[in-house]
């Protein structure tokens, strides 16, 4: 069972990995829309 | 050239077929014929043979090394644990050997020559080691047989109650016999061989079902009265169940080689019923004998129970049971080969435990051999879960045996026991542990998985590596207002843009407020980021904080950019900071592949511990107890 539940946890990782290189994510990234100040969300610009 | 005569005795004809022979009992009237030149000499009549479970019978046929052979003659022989038959073999092209016959093991020597001198028997000692016929030997077992009878055509002259001094020696791959009953002693040498490899035809009629040929012996236990019985006419010794007395089957008096069990001692019930029949790899087997053995380690009794199984060829096998846990036992004809650890069938066993003294403490059932009550010897266990090597030596005997480790639901399973077996107890010298395959299995699923992440991430990288849409270096001064970038393209939609900005900050700190502005659209994506950079020397030097920062932006449409920059530099120190941008679109982080892997190698990394743990246990109940235990136990 162990060994079961430890082959498909491991392979959905390695899917789940695939997915988040190809979206770019990354798990230490800096976002601008959840970091500091006031970000997340876009406005109109105007100079 | 065989010889034809006739009995003096009775008339009946006599052949002897193998020139070597001297001797023939006549199969009639059992008269002993001696042969002189083409004459024959009766010396007397030839004490009957004591019935046995042999499978052999004279004129059964055989094959060794591909040479066909007979069964021409029989010594057989008594010594203090039971009987054996020594088997004259005339093989096809005249030369003869012994097959001996001993508890369902068999040999095949024959002469040897030796240049050197024979140990004298006094001097030899069970697990002594010697060198003889250009081998290493160990002495394995001595004893003073006698012969109870002969029967066919023999070498060599023979009567009842011929004492035959005999030692037994082993080596990794060869078996002798050292025969003092001849002067000068001879060495018989050869090997132990499979029973059912040597190709029998005309074996004995109604064997191997040895009920069907052995009738049971019924008799009272002397002590308490209690009906008794033996079934193998090979059983020299009793256990009566009732009150644990040992009797003697030899002796016509039915005399005790151990008195009852006081009514204040420990009595062990056997799981196993005598009697109880089984199946092992579809042979049948059953529980003859058994009994209990203890040893003490520090004070404390440790005690298990092993229980005697015969199959029906005779062969015996010993269950064994300790705290729930079973193995089942078999001894072996050859020595393994001992290096400090012990190699065997291409394995190396661990020295697990050596025990001084076990002593017999109960015994009940039959048994092929003089067993009794306070019988003594010393005990060397050797692992390799799920098998255990013992070496076990008393006086007169060396004895290895090879054991398997059975569960519960095995041995029940074996004995079609209606009720299960209490569960094991902690955990056996040879017990499998059950976390390494689990260990090798995630192991190997763990390291694939890791590749395959390397791979994917090799392709991340070649496809997905980072476009550089902008590079510009900014000088900022205190007090200054908002400044932008050039304009840079993105020709398409970027799932995440970096922007990275190096700084010469140094013990001061900043605040960037951000805005990536789409020329066109006026979208705008704001954000603020702060930096600080301190350094300094206090006890060696120290950083805190970065002069470096990223910010990635997600999902930026295809368009014309660029970013509006506010600086904001430390009022109480306002010194100027050079700063070089750049915005980045793409790149592949290593982060979520080193969490992957970290995860993946979880899985055996935890089997490993358990695996660890459980090996921990079992070596604590060894010798060679783990260090950190040693510590845990000094504490």
């Amino acid at each position: 069972m162990y060994i079961r539940i430890a082959r498909f946890a491991s392979l959905l990782a390695l899917v789940l990995f695939a997915y988040a290189q190809y979206q770019g994510w990354n798990l230490f990234d800096d976002h601008a829309d959840s970091g500091r100040g006031h970000s997340g969300s876009s406005r109109s610009y105007h100079k | 050239m065989p010889l034809n005569a006739t009995c003096p005795a009775c008339g009946a004809p006599v052949v002897f077929r193998s020139a070597a022979s001297i001797l023939a009992v006549c199969e009639y009237c059992q008269s002993t014929l001696l042969r002189q030149d083409a004459a024959v000499e009766d010396i007397g009549k030839m004490a009957a043979l004591a019935e046995d479970r042999s499978p052999l019978q004279l004129g059964s046929e055989g094959r060794y090394r591909d040479v066909p052979f007979t069964l021409i003659g029989r010594i057989q022989l008594r010594y203090s644990q039971g009987l054996w038959n020594e088997w004259y073999l005339l093989f096809a092209d005249q030369h003869t050997a012994w097959l001996s016959e001993a508890g369902g093991e068999y040999v095949l020597t024959s002469v040897q020559p030796v240049q050197e001198p024979l140990p004298p028997f006094e001097g030899l000692s069970a697990g002594q080691r010697l060198q003889l016929a250009g081998q290493a030997w160990t002495v394995t077992n001595l004893e003073t047989a006698s012969c109870v009878a002969g029967e066919g055509e023999l070498p060599f002259k023979v009567g009842g109650g011929y004492p035959v001094p005999a030692v037994d020696l082993k080596n990794t791959r060869h078996f002798a016999t050292l025969d003092y009953s001849e002067t000068p002693p001879l060495l018989f040498l050869g090997e132990p061989v499979v029973f059912d490899q040597l190709a029998w035809t005309r074996l004995r009629e109604g064997m191997p079902l040895p009920e069907n040929v052995v009738p049971v012996r019924s008799f009272h236990c002397p002590a308490c009265g209690a009906p008794m019985q033996a079934k193998s006419m090979d059983s020299v010794a009793a256990g009566c169940i009732s009150c644990g007395a040992v009797i003697d089957l030899n002796s016509k008096t039915q005399a005790l080689l151990s008195k009852a069990l006081k009514p204040e001692a420990e009595r062990y019930t056997p799981q196993l019923p005598l009697g109880a029949k089984g199946q092992l790899d579809g042979a049948a087997l059953e529980v003859i004998g058994f009994l209990v053995r203890q040893c003490r380690v520090a004070g404390r009794a440790y005690d298990w129970r092993e229980y005697l199984l015969v199959d029906a060829t005779g062969q015996y096998r010993w269950l064994i049971e300790y705290d729930g846990h079973w193995s089942l036992a078999r001894t072996l004809p050859t020595l393994p080969v001992e290096l400090g650890n012990v190699r065997y069938e291409g394995e190396i066993f661990r020295h697990f435990q050596t025990t001084q003294e076990v002593e017999v403490i109960q015994v009940a059932g039959e048994f092929p051999w003089r067993v009794q009550r306070g019988e003594r010897s010393g005990v060397i266990d050797y692992v390799a879960p799920p098998r255990m090597l013992s070496c076990e030596r008393s006086d007169k005997d060396l004895t290895w045996s090879v054991a398997s480790y059975l569960t519960p639901q095995h041995v029940a399973e074996m004995f079609a026991l209606k009720a299960a077996l209490p569960e094991p107890v902690g955990i056996h010298a040879c017990q499998p542990n059950p976390w390494l395959e689990t260990r090798n299995r995630t192991w190997s699923t763990a390291w694939k998985l890791v590749l395959a992440a390397i791979l994917l991430q090799a392709v991340f990288l070649l496809t997905f590596g980072e476009r550089l849409w902008l590079r510009q270096d900014f000088d900022f001064m205190p007090a200054q207002g908002e400044t932008t970038s050039r304009e840079f393209v993105l020709p398409k939609m970027e799932k995440t843009l970096r922007v990275r900005n190096r700084t010469s900050l140094n013990n001061n700190w900043m605040s960037l407020d951000l805005v990536l502005v789409n020329k066109t659209s006026g979208e705008a994506w704001p954000v603020t980021r702060e930096l600080s950079f301190y350094q300094g020397w206090d006890d060696g030097h120290w950083t805190e904080g970065s002069a470096s920062d990223e910010v990635v932006f997600q999902r930026i449409p295809a368009g014309t950019y660029y970013l509006a920059i506010e600086p904001e530099i430390a009022p109480e120190k306002p010194e100027p900071v050079n700063a070089r941008l750049e915005v980045l679109g793409g790149g592949v982080g290593w982060s979520n592949w080193v969490m992957l892997a970290l995860f993946v190698l979880l899985w055996p990394g935890f089997a490993y511990a358990r695996a660890a743990a459980f090996e921990t246990r079992r070596w604590l109940e060894s010798d060679h107890p783990p260090a950190d235990a040693d510590e845990g136990d000094d504490d």
